[in-house]
């Protein structure tokens, strides 16, 4: 079954994404912040990672970006989950290497098929 | 030496009395704390019912019986989420609230006499995209206390192009919701209530009405505006309205915008004005644009021959030829020389895109 590890400090947000993955057949760990978010991707080596942005300690960037330098990871699947929306955010985030990039207010049945395709893609 | 009566007396009342504010902030704190692991405990168990009702793929958004306490917590979930969420699984969340009556007592309360309880009814009918609630937000935009009237526009553009008409005529109100979250509102709205931002156009509409339309038409990209924004640069009274409408016939892009920003852009027209639509032809672009801008770029007018500048850095190859053209001349232009700097600095930190 493929993990997947969220990683964001809202526990809304983790606990409705964990629901909506694990219904849809995927394994879910969850991290509350980018430290424990990028132990825990270089640690587990989930098959996708969903990545908030703004977190205390780490934020999503800086974790995609240095996931990227690891071999291990640099071809992970990263989703960014964010509320910055703005052009230029969209454009930073995929230049640190996220895979695919969600903006928050999210349609978690959206996170889902988007997870589930980058899956089926399988870019690990 | 024995303490005189009159000052052991009041040393023990002092004591006592600091022995009784002691036990009261203790008892203060352990009720707080009480309170909050009862809050937790509650939480703890509507969080399941409202993942549930998240779960449930009919978007019936049908929940169990539950006692008042936990009831109440469900509801203050659910509405916590509402605004994190969006598509079936929000609808779901908010035919929970329909469901358990939680909407109607919104709409209710925005004609309560507390302004807390109805700047709150505002929000949550905002958050919940509840059309039915159209009319009464609306009426909160006239309300005595301005705290209400900006959560009724900021939950009335959540409401989609129906809210634009109201949006649009609280800029006028005599209690009046400030220009910029109107704005904000109306971008929230979307393009969708184009057709109404574009009758905000007309001249029977005032001046910060006709403004805000033609700003927002750019925003949001309505192509479909551009020979309406023509018609204002050219014959609206209002200059505010007419450098609106360069900037969106700017931001639009269309060819067809490119002679009235020309017209906009004579030496008879007011300098602000042809600021504007200086940029504005940088980013349309094109032969005509180009040939146009570079004759003010030895404009006495400072701020035109920049914003002349800015214009032709815009316009790619073209643009920049002429720029460097103008800077080597024998009546140099510095605002040439200026804006080929900027345009070198701003390439040179353009951000290295991830291999």
């Amino acid at each position: 079954m493929p993990t997947v590890l969220v990683v964001d400090d809202d526990p809304d947000i983790r606990d409705i994404a964990t629901m909506k993955l694990e219904q849809a057949g995927l394994e879910v760990v969850t991290e509350a912040d980018g430290e424990g978010g990028l132990a825990a991707a270089l640690e587990l080596a989930p098959d996708a990672l969903l990545l908030d942005w703004m977190m205390p300690r780490l934020t999503g960037i800086e974790v995609c970006s240095r996931l990227r330098e690891h071999p291990q990871t640099a071809r992970l699947p990263i989703i960014l989950l964010t509320a910055k929306a703005q052009e230029a955010d969209i454009e930073r985030g995929f230049a640190a290497g996220a895979t695919d990039y969600l903006v928050k207010p999210f349609s978690p049945r959206e996170l889902v098929a988007r997870i589930t395709a980058v899956l089926a893609r399988g870019t690990k | 030496m024995n303490a005189p009566l009159p000052l052991l007396e009041a040393l023990t009342a002092l004591s006592g009395l600091l022995s009784v504010l002691a036990i009261a902030t203790t008892a203060c704190k352990v009720q707080r704390a009480l309170r909050l692991r009862r809050h937790r405990r509650l939480e703890a168990a509507a969080r399941p019912h409202v993942l549930r009702v998240l779960a449930d793929d009919e978007r019936s958004g049908s929940a169990p019986e539950m006692n008042h306490s936990l009831g109440r917590t469900f509801e203050e979930l659910s509405i916590s989420l509402l605004p994190k969420l969006r598509g079936a699984d929000r609808d779901a969340l908010v035919a929970a609230l329909e469901n358990r009556g939680v909407l109607e007592r919104a709409r209710r309360r925005t004609s309560r006499s507390g302004a807390v309880g109805r700047a709150r009814a505002a929000q949550l009918l905002g958050d919940a995209g509840d059309e039915g609630a159209l009319p009464g937000l609306a009426r909160l935009l006239a309300d005595r206390d301005p705290e209400v009237r900006t959560v009724a526009a900021r939950a009335l553009g959540k409401l989609g192009p129906t809210a634009v008409e109201p949006l649009l005529a609280a800029l006028d109100s005599p209690r009046p919701v400030p220009a910029g979250i109107v704005t904000m509102a109306l971008v929230h709205a979307g393009a969708a209530g184009a057709d109404d931002l574009t009758q905000g156009l007309d001249l029977s509409r005032s001046a910060r009405v006709r403004t805000v339309a033609a700003e927002l038409l750019g925003q949001l990209g309505v192509l479909s505006a551009t020979g309406r924004l023509a018609q204002t640069l050219a014959d609206d009274p209002d200059l505010a309205t007419r450098a609106a409408a360069a900037r969106s016939l700017g931001r639009l892009g269309l060819p067809e915008g490119i002679t009235p920003l020309l017209a906009a852009l004579h030496e008879a027209q007011p300098s602000v004005l042809r600021i504007d639509a200086a940029r504005a032809l940088g980013r349309i672009g094109g032969a005509s644009a180009v040939a146009a801008l570079r004759e003010l770029l030895v404009s006495p007018d400072i701020e035109l021959a920049r914003a002349t500048a800015e214009g032709l850095a815009a316009c790619g190859d073209a643009g920049v030829s002429a720029l460097e053209a103008a800077a080597e001349a024998p009546v140099s232009a510095p605002s040439a020389r200026e804006a080929l700097a900027r345009l070198t600095l701003s390439t040179s930190r353009r951000p290295a895109v991830a291999a």
